[in-house]
């Protein structure tokens, strides 16, 4: 894993997409701290949680650009170096934009004292490790179907998991992030598979 | 004819690809879970219900469905099918709403399925008119909000690059679904304009809507209330559709 390698996948993925996640944490405390001058806090927090909340959504989409509709999977299979280091290096990229993105958008504005369910600083766990369930989702999503709709569905499907169906019912921090990144690490393994079968690699088309 | 012809090929497609089975049947299963443990349900057993998972679904899939789409405008471009829909005589509207609906046909069926197995359900514990019930709350309520989500996305794609036309698509989409009047913004939730369907399900199906009337353009709950507001959600539809394919038309490569 040199380092031209990486930033060869970093030009190949985009500058926009690579830092996306980071970008949409600035503008997410930004606007936490502009509407903090003038709302009420409960209105103020009432907005982050949502922001917060689209700011996973965000990270996983960029993730799932990052992953899909690149032309040149016969090119990659032809070097020594594969798909699959590829795709893993395009996905570390994209969610340590993201983990760095989490830290960025909560220390402000729990400074300010506007972020919701405030639990100190490993509050900022919370969000950095949504960013790495659905980044992980992306990449087997994206291992498997391979276009850009059905990986974005798959990362809007693990995001409404997470936030409506498991962060509500499990409070204790380690479970609430434990759990899910333990599925996520079992998810994987058949990824690794599936991305290391360069036939498969190679005979995937995606129209839509 | 051509439109209908179109969307079916269109459609077989978009059936013929397994992941967006694989990803929509999840997704609409998530958020049906989420209407089932959902405290502000009306737990009446009869078409209340209905109508309130439908609009719980057409919220949620909503999401995925408007970060999803952002190509539907554009993906021809790049495989170079541009060339041959150009050279084909028939418009570019035609052709990329029969991609829509195409795509659309795929991500209705779960919700269908999942309303119809609720009606039948409510039938056999004596609501004789839950069957119809249910694919009225598709039609009315889970298939325009789909559509309004798959237009916004082929439209915010054709305007903004890939990552951020997505982005871009599901804040209008939170915000079309999730302002209200808590917060000092303006808010289509409360009137006509409503895409959740909260006209409609109160206008057409007795229901309770999710966000309380409020504004001039507030919806009265009468039955031709319920209608004015699926016309204008056909015409944001219809309307998104043109503006994309217009934009689309404009920014393609020769």
């Amino acid at each position: 894993m040199s380092r031209t390698l990486l930033r060869t996948q970093g030009r190949r993925v985009g500058l926009s997409v690579a830092v996306g996640p980071t970008l949409v944490a600035v503008l997410v405390a930004a606007t936490g701290w502009m509407v903090s001058l003038t709302w009420p806090a409960s209105q103020t927090m009432t907005l982050v949680n949502w922001l917060a909340q689209v700011f996973v959504i965000c990270a996983g989409v960029c993730v799932a650009v990052a992953l899909t509709g690149d032309p040149l999977i016969e090119l990659h299979e032809s070097t020594t170096t594969s798909f699959r280091t590829v795709q893993l290096l395009r996905t570390l990229l994209v969610t340590a934009s993201g983990l760095v993105g989490a830290v960025v958008m909560v220390v402000p504005l729990r400074l300010l004292g506007v972020w919701p369910r405030d639990i100190g600083w490993a509050s900022v766990l919370s969000p950095a490790g949504a960013v790495v369930f659905v980044a992980v989702i992306a990449l087997v999503a994206a291992a498997f179907a391979g276009t850009a709709s059905s990986t974005t569905i798959a990362v809007v499907a693990a995001w409404m998991f997470l936030a409506m169906l498991w962060d509500p019912y499990v409070l204790p921090l380690h479970l609430q992030r434990g759990v899910p990144l333990l599925v996520a690490a079992g998810l994987l393994m058949p990824a690794w598979q599936r991305l290391g079968d360069s036939e498969r690699n190679i005979a995937k088309v995606a129209p839509v | 004819m051509t439109l209908i012809g179109l969307a079916r090929t269109h459609s077989r497609v978009a059936r013929r690809q397994k992941a967006l089975w694989f990803t929509a049947i999840p997704l609409t299963a998530f958020a049906t879970l989420l209407a089932a443990i959902s405290p502000a349900r009306p737990g009446t057993g009869g078409i209340e219900d209905l109508a309130f998972s439908g609009q719980i679904i057409a919220i949620l899939t909503g999401i995925a469905y408007a970060a999803a789409f952002t190509d539907f405008f554009t993906a021809s471009a790049e495989l170079g099918m541009h060339e041959l829909e150009a050279s084909t005589p028939i418009p570019g509207g035609l052709l990329r709403t029969a991609r829509v609906l195409g795509a659309f046909s795929v991500v209705i069926a779960p919700a269908v399925a999942v309303l119809l197995a609720m009606g039948l359900v409510q039938t056999i514990s004596g609501h004789p008119w839950s069957l119809p019930g249910a694919l009225a709350v598709t039609a009315t309520v889970v298939a325009p909000a789909a559509l309004i989500a798959m237009a916004l996305s082929g439209v915010a794609g054709a305007l903004l690059p890939a990552a951020l036309g997505r982005i871009v698509a599901v804040l209008l989409w939170f915000f079309l679904i999730f302002s209200s009047s808590l917060l000092p913004l303006p808010t289509p939730n409360g009137t006509l304009f409503s895409v959740i369907g909260d006209a409609i399900v109160t206008g057409w199906f007795g229901a309770d809507p999710m966000y309380p009337a409020s504004g001039p353009l507030a919806f009265d709950g009468t039955p031709l209330g319920a209608a004015v507001s699926l016309v204008l959600q056909l015409v944001i539809v219809f309307a998104l559709l043109l503006a994309g394919s217009w934009l689309a038309e404009r920014t393609r490569k020769r």
